[in-house]
C-alpha cells in the first residue's frame, strides 16, 4: 500500500488514486509530419525502468486532481511529487 | 433538532441535515481570485482555496479540490442554487446538489473514533482540526468529511449511497459496542 502525498489533500491511501502511467509522454506533431515510428512510440512504447519512474496519478476519490509522482519501481519509495506541466531533474527527489 | 445533539457524551448521535441547500462551486479558468473577491463582496466570507471550511454563518464553502467547493446554506429555499449562480455569474459554475447529497451530522465522543475506523486519514485534532475538510472514501463510498466541532462531524455522501453508508455506520457502531442515537429533525 502506497501513501501518496496529494498536493491538495495531503497524505492519502493508494486506494483513493488511479495511476495514469508514464509522465511527460509528448504527442508527436504536426499530425501529418509524424512518422509511424513516432506514433508507435507515443502510443505503445514506455520506458519501464528499474529505478526512478515518473508517472501521473489522479486523486480519483478525493480532489480529482492529476499530478506527477517520481517513484522507485524497486522500492516503491516516492521521492518527489510535482504539478502537471512541471518537470524536475533526474534523481531530484531522492 | 441538529442543535440539540450532544456534542460530547456517550455513544454516537446521528441526524440528517435535511434543511440544507447544497451546490458545487467551480471557479472558471483563471478566475479563482475573482471568485474569492465576489464571495467576499456578496457573503463577507474569505474564501480559501484549500481543504478548509470557509464562512461561519448560514452559507459556508467546503474546499473539495483546486478551485472547487461544496457550498451549504442552512434553511435554503428551493431556488437557492439558482440565486447562487446569479451571485457568482461569470466567475464560477454553480450546480445544484441539494437533492444529490445526503448530509449526516455525527456527534458524541464516539464520532471521531467511529469515522477513524472507516476513513484512512488522520482525524486527530492536530491533523484534522475544526474546519478541516477531506474528500475521501469510507467503506468504498465517496464521502466528504467536515469537522464542525471538537466532537462533531458532517459527512456528505451521494444520496443514492446514503443507505449503504448508514449500513456501514450501524454495523460498525454495533461492532464497537457503541450505542447509536438517531435523531430526526422533527424531534
Amino acid at each position: 500500500m502506497l501513501l501518496i502525498d496529494c498536493p491538495y489533500c495531503g497524505p492519502r491511501s493508494e486506494i483513493e488514486f488511479r495511476c495514469g502511467g508514464e509522465s511527460h509522454v509528448q504527442r508527436p506533431g504536426p499530425h501529418d509530419a509524424a512518422s509511424d515510428e513516432q506514433w508507435a512510440d507515443y502510443l505503445f512504447y514506455r520506458h519501464n525502468p528499474k529505478g526512478e519512474h515518473r508517472e501521473r496519478w489522479l486523486h480519483m476519490a478525493g480532489c480529482g486532481q492529476w499530478f506527477n509522482v517520481a517513484r522507485d519501481t524497486v522500492t516503491h519509495k516516492i521521492t518527489a511529487i510535482y504539478r502537471m506541466g512541471e518537470t524536475i531533474d533526474a534523481g531530484a527527489g531522492s | 433538532m441538529v442543535g440539540a445533539l450532544p456534542a460530547a457524551g456517550g455513544g454516537l448521535a446521528v441526524s440528517e441535515r435535511g434543511d440544507l441547500g447544497i451546490a458545487t462551486i467551480m471557479a472558471r479558468a483563471s478566475s479563482t481570485a475573482a471568485l474569492a473577491q465576489r464571495v467576499a463582496e456578496r457573503f463577507g466570507i474569505a474564501l480559501i482555496d484549500g481543504p478548509i471550511l470557509s464562512g461561519a454563518g448560514a452559507v459556508r464553502f467546503a474546499g473539495t479540490g483546486p478551485g472547487s467547493w461544496l457550498s451549504f446554506c442552512e434553511g435554503a429555499d428551493p431556488f437557492w442554487a439558482c440565486s447562487m449562480a446569479v451571485q457568482l455569474d461569470g466567475v464560477a459554475s454553480v450546480f445544484d446538489q441539494s437533492s444529490g447529497y445526503a448530509v449526516l451530522r455525527l456527534g458524541g465522543a464516539e464520532a471521531m473514533p467511529m469515522l477513524q475506523s472507516g476513513a484512512f486519514i488522520d482525524l486527530h485534532a492536530d491533523a484534522f482540526p475544526v474546519g478541516a475538510v477531506a474528500v475521501t472514501v469510507i467503506a468504498h463510498v465517496g464521502a466528504i468529511l467536515i469537522r464542525v466541532g471538537e466532537a462533531q462531524f458532517d459527512v456528505a455522501v451521494f444520496r443514492s449511497f446514503a443507505g449503504s453508508f448508514w449500513h456501514w455506520l450501524a454495523t460498525s457502531a454495533a461492532a464497537r459496542g457503541v450505542p447509536l442515537h438517531r435523531f430526526s429533525e422533527d424531534g
